[in-house]
């Protein structure tokens, strides 16, 4: 599979550890969990003998234009769409390419009719994710599937986002 | 072919069998006869002194054991979580239950709550009242449930609590009515930059006593601080961090304040547990990530030097520069 960019895989992370999915890892076993994710650095030795450190990340699969990305949204609903409509395929295989245009176009039209319940739309979301994680298990070699997969994560992704955005501008009225 | 046949038999060799066999028959017996001996020291010295250990502190054992369990029985019964989970975190502890009984109270004659003149809580499920099924709306949209908000602002959860709590408590108010007056002035997040966060943090830093808690807090300083000056030398690189400044960072200081608070009080031991977990965790999570960013944005720095070198050299060549320069250090 691709490698994930670091924001992708901090809201992963984050994700499970709130759903308690780290409770049975001590303090050590989860730094090395970190460690072996996106989020860890490589350590390596030049000639010379002196070591130095070189981060997992790479971004190959598909990202959302950062000032998109970044921008102020009044409603979920435009961050979605918005996010959904600036995705960057730079460096992204051409084979899953076509799998992912097709989810993410399909999803596109699929939150506009939703755009008054967006629960709804959550939840079909995390339905399908269920649905084609099990498809791609079962399919290593597909790479429409993979792609079309890649997708509904990053689908997922923005969905997460743009809740946790809300959520921020929430906890920042109410204060501390 | 008879020269090299084998003469199997004669006295010499049936004399070199005999002495083998002794040889080896006596090794074996001093083997099987030290080991036997062991084996007989073994069931007659180890095994009564187990047995006799075993005899003596059964009872205190099982005393233990049954103390543990009838400990864990009451504090359930309290309504105190006993597990020291990160999950559990997000279970409602007393004054919760009590938070969840009102609102229940509350939507048996009305349809929604109101936080504020935009924000307002829906119950969806009217026989399971719990944070999972409370949803927030923003501007007549779905934002989350209240358990979303818990898990990523437990200390800004503790003030909506509050609000709340507060409001249901008052008298004669009519559906529509708003919690409390929430300040208009609002500071938003993503507009605090790193040197805020730096401060921020090393003043939550200070009164921590847990040394793990306060190494972690200060790696994520150290982190912070590489990022400022890379920010501050390299401007385009900001747009790369806004996330740190409009999620991560907030929420991570909240889980500090949360911890500092719970810290305070001595009487939900469960919950300061389960809150040190979450914040060591959050901290090694978040200090990944600021490893990660910085790493990548110093990789950023020098290609874009190397490019604005390049672009240098090629101006310099073009202008017949660069052969003077060589052939001057020549």
């Amino acid at each position: 599979m691709s490698e994930k960019p670091w924001s992708e895989s901090l809201d992963e992370m984050l994700a499970k550890l709130n759903n308690g999915d780290f409770v049975d890892q001590s303090l050590y076993e989860f730094e090395k969990t970190i460690n072996d994710s996106v989020l860890g650095a490589r350590y390596q030795s030049t000639r010379k003998g002196s070591t130095y450190s070189t981060t997992n990340y790479k971004t190959v699969v598909p990202h959302i234009d950062r000032a998109v990305e970044n921008a102020k949204y009044s409603s979920r609903y435009l961050h979605i769409v918005n996010c959904l409509e600036n995705i960057v395929y730079h460096r992204y295989p051409e084979s899953k390419k076509d799998g992912y245009q097709k989810a993410i176009s399909y999803y596109l039209e699929e939150i506009k009719k939703h755009q008054s319940s967006l629960k709804a739309f959550d939840i079909q979301v995390s339905e399908d994710m269920a649905a084609y994680k099990n498809r791609v298990r079962s399919s290593n070699t597909d790479d429409y599937l993979r792609g079309y997969y890649d997708a509904l994560l990053m689908v997922k992704k923005i969905l997460n986002n743009s809740k946790l955005a809300k959520l921020a501008e929430l906890a920042n009225k109410v204060g501390k | 072919m008879a020269r090299y046949r084998r003469k199997d038999s004669g006295p010499g060799s049936w004399l070199v069998i005999i002495i083998l066999i002794s040889v080896f028959s006596g090794l074996a017996e001093f083997v099987l006869g030290s080991a036997f001996g062991l084996l007989g020291l073994f069931f007659e010295v180890i095994v009564p002194l187990l047995m006799f250990a075993g005899i003596l502190f059964a009872p205190l054992i099982f005393i233990g054991i049954g103390i543990k369990i009838i400990v864990d029985a009451i504090k359930k019964h309290r309504g105190v979580s006993t597990s020291k989970t990160v999950s559990s975190t997000a279970t409602p502890t007393v004054s919760h239950k009590r938070l969840l009984k009102q609102i229940n109270k509350f939507f048996d004659k009305n349809q929604q709550l109101n936080i504020d003149e935009e924000t307002y809580l829906l119950l969806t499920d009217r026989n399971n009242v719990s944070l999972e099924t409370i949803d927030i709306y923003m501007r007549e949209e779905y934002i989350g449930t209240l358990k979303d908000y818990f898990n990523a602002y437990p200390n800004s959860f503790n003030s909506l609590s509050n609000l709340i709590s507060k409001y249901l408590n008052a008298k004669n108010l009519n559906e529509k009515q708003v919690v409390e007056e929430i300040k208009k002035e609002v500071t938003r997040t993503f507009e605090k930059d790193c040197a805020f966060y730096i401060k921020e943090l090393s003043q939550l830093k200070d009164g921590i006593e847990n040394q793990q808690v306060t190494k972690g807090l200060e790696e994520t300083i150290h982190h912070l601080k590489a990022i400022k000056k890379i920010e501050d030398e390299f401007t385009e690189s900001k747009s790369k961090t806004v996330k740190l400044y409009q999620y991560y960072l907030p929420m991570l200081t909240d889980i500090v304040n949360n911890y500092k608070r719970l810290s305070l009080n001595v009487d939900s031991n469960a919950d300061f547990k389960n809150s040190e977990d979450r914040l060591l965790k959050t901290t090694v999570l978040i200090n990944g990530a600021l490893s990660t960013i910085s790493g990548s944005l110093v990789e950023d720095y020098y290609t874009e030097l190397n490019v604005d070198m390049r672009t240098l050299e090629s101006i310099l060549k073009k202008d017949g520069l660069v052969d003077e320069l060589q052939n001057q250090e020549g």
